[in-house]
């Protein structure tokens, strides 16, 4: 990443940390205005980062160089997909959750010892700039950012539940959506996520068949991501063939969110390997 | 002048007595119009409360009196026309009145309007009663433009007090409470089925409530299948058979209960029964039944939501709660308005001084100008024109000055004393009040320990601020305590006469 780039991303942090803080009074406050605010914080956060990525490009910089930057760009997309999301299915109070999440990702990524700013020309592989491994990440982390926001929502669920069990009044006034709403939007995000993460995964077969010669090598990236990929299509088989829904399967969701972030941030520190970043 | 009674004040017993139903609104309003020599009025008439607004040129201690007794021979000649058994008691009494002049019946009926002054506080119902005695009372004839827009202006306090504020957010009652509740397991309620065992009256009420919010499908299972088949017709729901209702609670979204049954009509057994059935899906119970129908033990289950009367009341408590957080952003609506509505007033009050300036003045110019133009008269056409020019210029150029500073000042608090003085300066006849009562008829009634209750606005300024003698004296208008004394012992009737020995056949 360039000087520019970089200056961009620090001004991305700053917008954020400001939607964060918005956001955590609107859920003090449950004031609809400081929830508008809260969005509006928030999309200008995210223009300014996008905005760091394309400078970064127009700049002559490749693109996913760094480890950083991939990690980086899983957090832009997952930012994207709750952006995307939040209108649609009135999700406002998700942004609790995903701006601090998505804030405290740009400031890891700005206070990495070699910063973003460094290239690695040890950790860049060839293949890291084949066209099928920029599909391949998308792909995933598209995949993973459905499968998270569908943890949100399934949290918003077992909140929303454990209110109405308690006969508590004061989420009442919440603007949460009903409880049927979010087991359908949970629903769905997952199976917008699991083609896409089976894609993915198909996409990072045909990079590995390109340089390694083999679809398939043992690498416990590889061996997580096909077991996330088995936790929801349990789920989906669950959801669609047997008619489940509602508690259990927000808690299968919830734990399928546990295990994307275990096999996204975990085992890259646990068991480097090719799939190692950050 | 603004009198009535309300919910607070009088029982049911006067308040039925005092209901108008709109059809006999418009020739109430006429007679107290004739009888009463009110320049506008217009009844308000509800359940729980008849008032009569009333624009009044000049107030005086007799005329709510007169008031009072044109609403009684009223109400009394109607129940002789039913030839009713109501007897002729309980009486009404000067107690179950309140009687508001000017700036405070203004102020309450903006309260009304609002909502602030209802049983439920905050209910919508009142917004369009009030829009009601409006029609009615532009039938009746008896409405003038100072009511219209005073009736106008108080509604557009209870369209801004509901949009702009809560006052009128969150469920009231029970059976919008377990609408409320239900939304929040399901969403917009389409599609959804719902289940009604036992008869009561409550919980029809519910299920009706329900069905207004899209339920599309309606049960009711009752011991008397009769019965059941009956209360299906009227929901256009379908009666099942009450020994079925484990077999229903699998398809089943809702149920509200409210049967007479002693002991639990659908236990944890049943319940737990259906749930494998129901794959997860949320199964929601309101219990209005007294004693229950519902074993508590159900709530605990995987996806059973169960709600009876006292968790539903704490639903309402908590919504009442936040309505009454609101009253203060309404009270400031209502300030607002009032105030624009004043300012108005004012400025309409002062449109015959500034007019009867303008006529003196032109007068004056037209006999000077045609005195001057016989002297002058060798001039010649143009130059008489030049000096007709010269007039009017000058008369206006004089008159724009107080003008425009009249119309200012009339904003101000002591406005009236400014327009007053020009009222007197240029020899026009004396403003109505839009400020105060100055010594009207209203104060004669002070000190009076048993009569209507007086109730003035919050911070009106006008009442007893200034001394007699620092008021401008005005001889069409006896000031202050003269009147008083005066007033007192002709025009009052004492109230013994309404409470005892008899009293009013109402």
């Amino acid at each position: 990443m360039t000087g520019g780039a970089s200056g961009f991303l620090l001004a991305a942090a700053l917008f954020c940390l400001a939607a964060s803080a918005a956001y955590a009074v609107y859920l003090r406050t449950r004031d609809n205005d400081h929830g508008f605010w809260a969005a509006v914080l928030a999309f200008t956060g995210w223009v300014v980062f996008t905005l760091s990525g394309l400078l970064s490009v127009v700049e002559g910089h490749p693109l996913f160089y760094s480890s950083t930057e991939r990690v980086l760009f899983f957090f832009w997309i997952a930012f994207t997909v709750f952006l995307v999301a939040t209108p649609r299915w009135s999700l406002q109070l998700a942004g609790a959750v995903v701006l601090p999440f998505v804030t405290s990702g740009i400031i890891w990524a700005l206070l990495q010892p070699s910063g973003p700013t460094t290239l690695e020309p040890l950790r860049s592989a060839p293949w890291m700039s084949a066209p099928w491994m920029a599909l391949h990440m998308t792909l995933v982390f598209t995949g993973y950012s459905s499968f998270m926001m569908a943890g949100v929502a399934a949290g918003l669920y077992l909140f929303q539940e454990r209110e109405l069990k308690a006969k508590r009044l004061a989420f009442m006034r919440f603007e949460v959506p009903s409880l049927s709403r979010l087991d359908t939007l949970s629903r769905r995000l997952i199976a917008i996520g699991f083609p896409l993460l089976t894609l993915g995964i198909a996409a990072g077969g045909m990079v590995a068949k390109e340089y390694l010669g083999t679809f398939w090598f043992v690498d416990a990236k590889v061996i997580g991501s096909l077991a996330v990929w088995a936790f929801y299509g349990i789920y989906l088989l669950v959801r669609f063939v047997n008619g489940w829904q509602g508690r259990r399967l927000a808690i299968w969701s919830l734990v399928g969110f546990l295990a994307v972030l275990f096999n996204f941030f975990g085992l890259s520190w646990l068991a480097p390997g090719f799939h190692r970043f950050g | 002048m603004l009198l009535g009674l309300n919910h607070k004040t009088a029982p049911v017993e006067v308040r039925e007595r005092l209901a108008f139903s709109p059809s006999e609104v418009p020739s109430l309003a006429q007679s107290l119009k004739q009888e009463c020599d009110l320049a506008e009025v217009a009844v308000l008439s509800t359940c729980n409360r008849t008032e009569v607004v009333a624009w009044v040129h000049r107030l005086t201690a007799g005329t709510p009196w007169r008031v009072m007794d044109a609403l009684i021979s009223n109400a009394a000649a109607r129940a002789e026309r039913r030839a009713s058994s109501i007897a002729p008691q309980p009486f009404l009494q000067p107690s179950h009145l309140y009687i508001h002049t000017n700036e405070a019946a203004v102020h309450h009926l903006f309260r009304v309007s609002a909502g602030l002054d209802s049983l439920v506080l905050g209910e919508p119902q009142i917004l369009g009663q009030v829009r009601q005695a409006l029609v009615l009372a532009e039938e009746a004839g008896t409405v003038g433009p100072f009511l219209r827009r005073l009736m106008e202006t108080a509604l557009r306090v209870g369209k801004r007090a509901r949009s702009e504020t809560a006052i009128s957010e969150g469920a009231a009652s029970i059976s919008h409470a377990a609408v409320e509740l239900a939304s929040r397991v399901f969403g917009d309620l389409e599609g959804r089925n719902v289940l009604l065992v036992g008869a009561g009256k409550m919980g029809e009420l519910a299920a009706r409530n329900l069905a207004e919010h899209g339920i599309s499908s309606i049960f009711v299972a009752n011991r008397t299948f009769a019965r059941a088949q009956e209360l299906a017709l009227s929901f256009r729901g379908k009666a099942v058979p009450f020994e079925s209702l484990g077999a229903w609670l699998r398809e089943i979204d809702i149920v509200i209960t409210s049967t007479g049954a002693p002991d639990y009509v659908i236990t944890e057994g049943m319940v737990k029964q259906a749930l494998p059935a129901r794959r997860g899906k949320p199964l929601f119970f309101i219990d209005i039944a007294v004693p229950r129908d519902v074993d508590p033990q159900v709530h605990r289950l995987q996806g059973v939501f169960l709600y009876n009367v006292d968790d539903l009341q704490q639903v309402v408590e908590a919504n009442l709660g936040q309505r009454e957080a609101c009253i203060g952003e309404v009270e400031a609506i209502i300030a607002q308005e009032r105030a624009s509505f004043t300012g108005w007033l004012r400025e309409r009050e002062a449109v015959p001084v500034i007019a009867h300036m303008r006529q003196a003045a032109e007068a004056v110019r037209l006999q000077e100008l045609e005195r001057a133009l016989r002297r002058l008269s060798h001039l010649s056409e143009a130059d008489k024109e030049q000096v007709r020019a010269l007039t009017v210029a000058l008369t206006n150029k004089l008159l724009h000055g107080p003008t425009v500073r009249l119309k200012e000042e009339l904003h101000s608090d002591d406005g009236w004393r400014v327009l007053e003085a020009a009222a007197r300066l240029f020899g026009a006849p004396n403003p109505a009040s839009a400020w105060g009562e100055r010594g009207s008829g209203a104060d004669a009634f002070q000190g009076e320990g048993s009569g209507p209750r007086w109730a003035d606005a919050p911070g009106n300024p006008r009442r007893g601020d200034a001394p007699a003698s620092e008021v401008v004296p005005d001889p069409t208008r006896p000031q202050g305590g003269g009147l008083r004394e005066r007033a007192r012992p002709s025009s009052i009737r004492p109230f013994r006469t309404l409470t005892s020995e008899g009293g009013y056949p109402v």
